[in-house]
């Protein structure tokens, strides 16, 4: 920059005033002198802009390096960032070395690129590391002051019990039309009450604790069903509540089972009083569900307590229960015997083929005796033709059953169970355990079973192995599309802490943007030419966008492992999307049919609909070498024409429009 | 300077310059008619073409000065450290201990030897006084003597005063040179009339102040001198009017009195005249004041660590700052570590005199960078240890050419292999590089017509003659092995194993023998797996042996590396030992010189060396 502070200017007023018409040429000499030393890059022009130079706003390009050698000594010369901007304000890098934020700005700097971490510590497999939380919570309804949303943080005191806590977070629910707010606690003191109000500490918001319905905290056995054992998994339902599940703690005692030796005969199935007498048990209770053989009895059913003292021939007007004793008592009548003249029905009656436990009892070591008795029948004394009379000559009996339920630890609470519906314990590890009746415990006030909030601890998971290597807590990989010997010695001088090691995830990441003609059916082919041939594919993102022109259709990410000639069941798939690594070339296909059979349902594009596909980005391992490759748009105005293709090398369809590869 | 440490802004080249002017004027208009060969133009033309030059010059020279790393004058040098916030390292004085053993002629329950007591030692025919920084109590033992340790510290301690006025304000500017902050202390004296006093302390990180602390700032001046600045009541407490700023240090010679250890003294002890004093520990630790080729490398070190220790580099930045007795620091995460030990940072340290530092001078680093680390980041301070280099050297020369004889050339060369060795080696990450010392060796005399140097690698280990143990021994450059069933890669001193005196050497296939001599030196394997050898680590390892005794002060390995060019590791630091020098007559083939065992640091250091390792040796002797 020539300077423009002049020292030529003053040399004609320097000179002698003589010079000024005895030697003109003299002054013009030594003026030009002066102009030479203010001239670009002269002594002058250097001399006055000096402060300039060490002014790092000011300085020229030729001077940057200086400053860098004074203040960024481990950076490379050459950095994307504003070399001025970035000199001034460095030292907050320094003072962030080490940590994300500090290793962001340097990629940032150096190759305008955001980087990712991941530490495999936080995969490593730990001894006691499960996380494990046990919360309660209250739950309130109307009527309500204020919203009860807000009540998150606040201390709040139930208005009876005095009990307080403190508000970690709000959830609310709508249950069989009641808006009910679960508010969940720490720092309980006291007990709240069920039905009082609770409020917070400025008065400004509150609801009553409801306790008519709600999670299914727990369950009194009433009957404890048969067959279960310990650590069976049940279910819990009623009329009103669902979603509760839990797992059999306790069975105690034995249950009977009914047991038919002979069915006997002349039983009916509603009318046979089952009788259980003896064991040391109680509880128990059978009916006959089903009966077997049937046979008609026959039976009068006319009432003849009111033909007594009645000459069968007197006309005599009776009335009668079936009509016909009137008329079978007619003179007419007179011949007829006894039975043709009776009103008679048919009963059919039968073998006791099947025993229902309407409930098994409990407590028995001893079986009792069971016998069933038709009344009706037996009152006609009708020989079994084996000396006994029907409907009283069942041979029936009682096993003991073990696996009646007395406890079991309720580990889903569900929702919407209201205290007054009888629950019905369900095995469903067992199907053939039968079922439990109980009565719920529901409060307002919910103690749920403990959980883990996450993998940490559990084997056989997600969690790996110490290998001292990569998967320790001293180790981090950063995931970036340079490869690692680009930057490892950067980062080493520049922020890496020491006693630590790194790994590089190679992140290749193109951006891809096209957009498909509307009358035709397209698919984007990326041919991987350029990739290594030995090396196999590191973990494989694929993130889309689609959909028409100002309005995402639908969006889906997915993982393909890290494999070529990778295959993918379209059904997995749950998009309008399909991806799939084929014969080393990798496919996007926007559509909602598979390539993988190729070419019967290559249905591709959507007609009338321009659509917009982004693949923003291809994450390999950081032993993988990205070389060239090609992306290629092919349309046809039929899917058959695009199905009639194939993806191998030489591909001959027509390419339609000039993909972006960024 | 350095070539590409100079700035230029404009040309010096007096003929450019002319050529430049001459092409400017005669380009203007009004003065293009001129003739400028003529001999009164040239005239004119040479002296202002000169009178730019000298302008340029002195130009060139401001502009250096405007950056630290072009800067030539030390004031300008530490103005931009300053602006980095770096403080140059002032003079250190050594230190010392004295063991002093009183005879009171009585029993006095305690005698305490005052602080400042002054001493003096000789080094090298010149007196340096020392004194004790802190007072010491001396208790009778058992047996009614009085004697104790009393560190003391060279230097003369000094205090100046300065009245703190704002209508005439002065600069607390120590008027000596020389100072050795390392002692400084700033206590202000409330007024002339009321004498309490309370102590200020050195301020490293104003983030932990605020404006009631009592802290002071130090810097270097403009003329080379340390300046106390305070605060004001902003950043940190200031003095007032009439306070009266008293500064305590010593002057000191720095590494000048390094080893003394004749201590004697002209004052009483505890005011007890019958006394006697014995070096216990020579002085050490001294250094001069920091250069300014230091400070460039360092200001810039110390801005980007900014008084954290993150990266390796911080590390040594900030030790290297600190302890001002430590000639070089190497530092590498657990990570490079053989094996991996992460979350470690490992540290070793050449001190400036001697080989090793004390262990309570590791702990004094460790504690030192605890607050300055990253939680998580453990620290180890490890002995450096010494890869030799065992160079056999063989040159030709003609006699014709020179008048030096075979044993001046010889003798020429024993001064390069020792200049080579204190220049180009002896510190960490220092390669050799086996061209360069034959260049050297052929610049000494040009009648040296061939030089070859062949070498060897020795290594040293102290083995535990009490119990078995293991060891590895770490070369960490590939070991000669061209193929398969080459044996011998590995041999070794003597021995004694199984009650016979014995040796190492391997089988060729990695596997590491002990053999003992018969008649004829035949070789009788008594342990044909006794451990591994890596040759392309260059590490052997020995199972689990008891050594029962060894010749002379440890076992020594030997090895053919598979290159010459030698790179040490880590800790490691490479020396000369046992050079041998042959010169033969090109034209005759005779051997007209032969030096072997040539004095290096390697060889005069090595006891030492050892010695101080023994500590070290467990179960795995040392791995680095």
């Amino acid at each position: 920059m020539a300077t423009d502070k002049k020292t030529s200017v003053l040399v004609r007023s320097s000179l002698p005033e003589f010079l000024d018409t005895e030697g003109p040429k003299f002054q013009a000499f030594i003026r030009a002198y002066y102009e030479w030393l203010e001239t670009n890059n002269q002594v002058t022009d250097r001399s006055k802009n000096l402060l300039e130079y060490a002014d790092i706003d000011r300085t020229q390009n030729e001077f940057i390096d200086w400053f860098r050698r004074e203040i960024l000594a481990d950076f490379p010369k050459s950095v994307l960032a504003d070399k001025k901007l970035l000199y001034q304000r460095i030292h907050e890098f320094y003072k962030s070395k080490g940590s994300e934020n500090a290793y962001k700005l340097l990629f940032r700097v150096l190759y305008d690129e955001e980087i990712e971490f991941y530490y495999p510590g936080q995969d490593i497999l730990k001894v006691s590391d499960g996380r494990w939380v046990k919360e309660t919570s209250i739950r309130l309804a109307a009527p309500f002051d204020g919203n009860l949303e807000d009540m998150g943080g606040e201390n709040i005191t139930g208005t009876v019990s005095g009990a307080t806590a403190k508000v970690l977070r709000v959830t609310s629910t709508l249950e069989t039309g009641i808006n009910v707010f679960e508010l969940f606690l720490s720092g309980i003191a006291g007990t709240f009450n069920d039905n009082e109000r609770v409020k917070n500490a400025a008065n400004t918001l509150s609801g009553v604790v409801i306790s008519s319905t709600g999670p299914l905290q727990g369950v009194v056995i009433q009957f404890g069903g048969a067959k279960h054992t310990n650590g069976d998994r049940v279910s819990f339902t009623s009329a009103s509540g669902t979603g509760a599940s839990g797992v059999v703690t306790g069975t105690s005692g034995k249950s009977i089972s009914p047991t038919i030796t002979d069915g006997g005969s002349g039983y009916r199935v509603n009318e046979t009083v089952v009788s259980i007498t003896g064991g040391d048990g109680s509880g128990a209770s059978f009916e006959v569900s089903a009966i077997s053989n049937p046979e008609i009895l026959k039976t009068f059913d006319d009432t003849i307590s009111d033909l007594s003292g009645t000459q069968i021939d007197a006309n005599t007007y009776i009335t009668s229960n079936t009509g016909t004793i009137s008329a079978n008592l007619s003179i007419a009548n007179s011949g007829t015997v006894l039975s043709a003249a009776l009103g008679t029905s048919n009963t059919i009656v039968g073998t006791i083929s099947a025993l229902n436990s309407i409930t098994r009892g409990s407590n028995y070591t001893v079986a009792p005796s069971v016998s069933a008795i038709d009344s009706e029948i037996f009152d006609l004394r009708a020989p079994d033709g084996a000396g006994g009379f029907k409907g009283n000559n069942a041979q029936l009996g009682a096993e003991l059953v073990a696996g009646s339920l007395t406890n079991v630890l309720i580990d889903a609470f569900g929702s919407g169970y209201n205290r007054s519906d009888l629950i019905t314990i369900s095995n469903t590890t067992n199907p053939a355990a039968e079922n439990a009746i109980a009565a719920p415990l529901v409060s307002g006030i919910v103690t749920y079973p403990g959980k883990y909030t996450d993998t940490k601890g559990f084997v056989s998971w997600n969690n790996k192995i110490q290998d001292n290597y990569y998967y320790q807590e001293f180790s981090y990989s950063l995931r970036t599309t340079q490869t690692v010997d680009a930057y490892r010695e950067i980062v080493k001088n520049v922020t890496h802490s020491a006693g630590t090691i790194m790994f590089g995830d190679h992140r290749i990441s193109s951006n891809i943007s096209l957009s498909l003609v509307a009358d035709s059916y397209s698919y984007l082919l990326i041919d991987n030419v350029g990739f290594q041939a030995n090396t196999s594919f590191g973990a494989l993102s694929v993130e889309h966008i689609m959909g028409p022109v100002g309005a995402i259709a639908s969006t889906a990410a997915f993982e393909i492992d890290n494999q070529l000639n990778q295959t993918i069941s379209p059904s997995s798939i749950a998009s309008t999307i399909d991806v799939a690594v084929f014969d080393n070339v990798f496919v996007v296909e926007i559509g909602g049919a598979s390539l993988i059979s190729i070419p019967s349902a290559l249905q591709i594009g959507t007609p009338a609909l321009e659509s917009t596909i982004t693949l923003t980005s291809i994450v390999f391992d950081d032993t993988f070498t990205l070389g060239e490759f090609e992306v290629q748009e092919y349309s046809s105005n039929t899917a058959s024409q695009l199905q009639s293709n194939t993806f191998n090398d030489g591909i001959t369809v027509p390419q339609v429009g000039e993909p972006t590869v960024e | 300077m350095a070539a590409n440490n100079a700035l230029q802004l404009t040309s010096v080249d007096f003929d450019g310059i002319k050529n430049d002017l001459k092409t400017f004027l005669s380009n203007q208009t009004e003065l293009g008619d001129y003739n400028y060969e003529s001999s009164t133009m040239q005239i004119l033309l040479n002296l202002l073409a000169y009178n730019t030059y000298r302008n340029s010059f002195y130009l060139n020279m401001v502009g250096n000065e405007m950056f630290l790393d072009s800067a030539q004058i030390r004031s300008n040098v530490v103005s931009k450290a300053k602006m980095l916030g770096y403080t140059p390292r002032s003079v250190v004085g050594p230190e010392a201990e004295i063991q002093v053993t009183i005879s009171p002629g009585g029993s006095p329950s305690v005698i305490t030897i005052d602080a400042n007591t002054v001493f003096s030692a000789s080094v090298d025919g010149r007196n340096y006084v020392y004194t004790n920084p802190k007072s010491l109590v001396v208790n009778a033992n058992a047996s009614g003597v009085y004697s104790g340790k009393l560190p003391v510290v060279e230097g003369r301690p000094l205090t100046h005063r300065f009245t703190v006025s704002s209508a005439s304000p002065v600069r607390y500017v120590i008027p000596n040179d020389n100072v050795d902050t390392t002692y400084l202390t700033v206590r202000v004296q409330e007024s002339s009339s009321n004498t309490t006093t309370t102590t200020w302390t050195q301020s490293t990180d104003i983030t932990g102040l605020t404006a009631n602390s009592r802290a002071y700032f130090l810097s270097e001046n403009e003329d080379g001198r340390y300046e106390v600045k305070f605060g004001d009541n902003v950043i940190s407490k200031q003095v007032n009017d009439g306070n009266i700023v008293l500064v305590g240090y010593r002057v000191s010679t720095g590494l000048d009195s390094v080893g003394a250890n004749n201590f004697t003294s002209s004052t009483t002890m505890g005011g007890y005249s019958n006394y006697t004093l014995r070096s216990t520990i020579a002085s050490t630790n001294g250094s001069n004041r920091e250069t300014i080729d230091s400070i460039k490398l360092n200001a810039p070190r110390s801005y980007t660590a900014q008084n954290r220790v993150v990266t390796a580099a911080d590390f040594r930045t900030s030790i290297l700052s600190y302890f001002t007795d430590l000639q070089a620091v190497s530092v590498w995460g657990g990570e490079e570590n053989d094996p991996p030990i992460y979350g470690k940072a490992f540290i070793s340290t050449k001190p400036k005199s001697g080989l090793y530092i004390s262990d309570n001078r590791k702990n004094e680093i460790k504690n030192y960078l605890k607050d300055k680390t990253i939680l998580s980041i453990d620290t180890e301070v490890v002995d450096p240890t010494y890869l030799y280099i065992r160079p056999a050297i063989n040159v030709t020369y003609d006699p014709d050419d020179t008048t030096s004889t075979a044993s001046g050339i010889a003798s020429g060369i024993e001064s390069i292999l020792t200049s080579f060795e204190t220049n180009n080696l002896n510190l960490f990450g220092k390669d050799y590089i086996n061209s360069d010392l034959a260049i050297d060796i052929g610049n000494v005399n040009s009648a040296i017509k061939s030089t070859r140097i062949d070498v060897k690698l020795e290594k040293e280990n102290k083995p535990i003659t009490t119990t078995s143990a293991r060891y590895n021994i770490s070369f960490n450059n590939r070991i000669y092995h061209p193929h398969k069933d080459h044996m011998y890669a590995v041999a070794s001193t003597s021995f004694t194993y199984q009650g016979r005196p014995c040796f190492f050497d391997d089988d060729g296939n990695k596997a590491l023998r002990i053999y003992t001599l018969g008649a004829g030196n035949q070789r009788t394997y008594v342990n044909k797996n006794a451990g591994k050898v890596d040759y392309t680590t260059g590490r052997i390892t020995i199972d689990d042996i008891l050594i029962s005794a060894y010749e002379g002060d440890a076992i020594t390995f030997l090895v053919d590396p598979d290159i010459d060019d030698i790179k040490p590791q880590r800790n490691q630091i490479i020396l000369f030992r046992n050079a041998r020098i042959n010169v033969v007559n090109a034209e005759t083939n005779n051997l007209e010189a032969s030096v072997s065992n040539v004095t290096t640091t390697g060889t005069s250091t090595t006891t030492a060396a050892l010695n101080s390792q023994s500590a070290t040796v467990g179960l795995y002797s040392a791995v680095y």
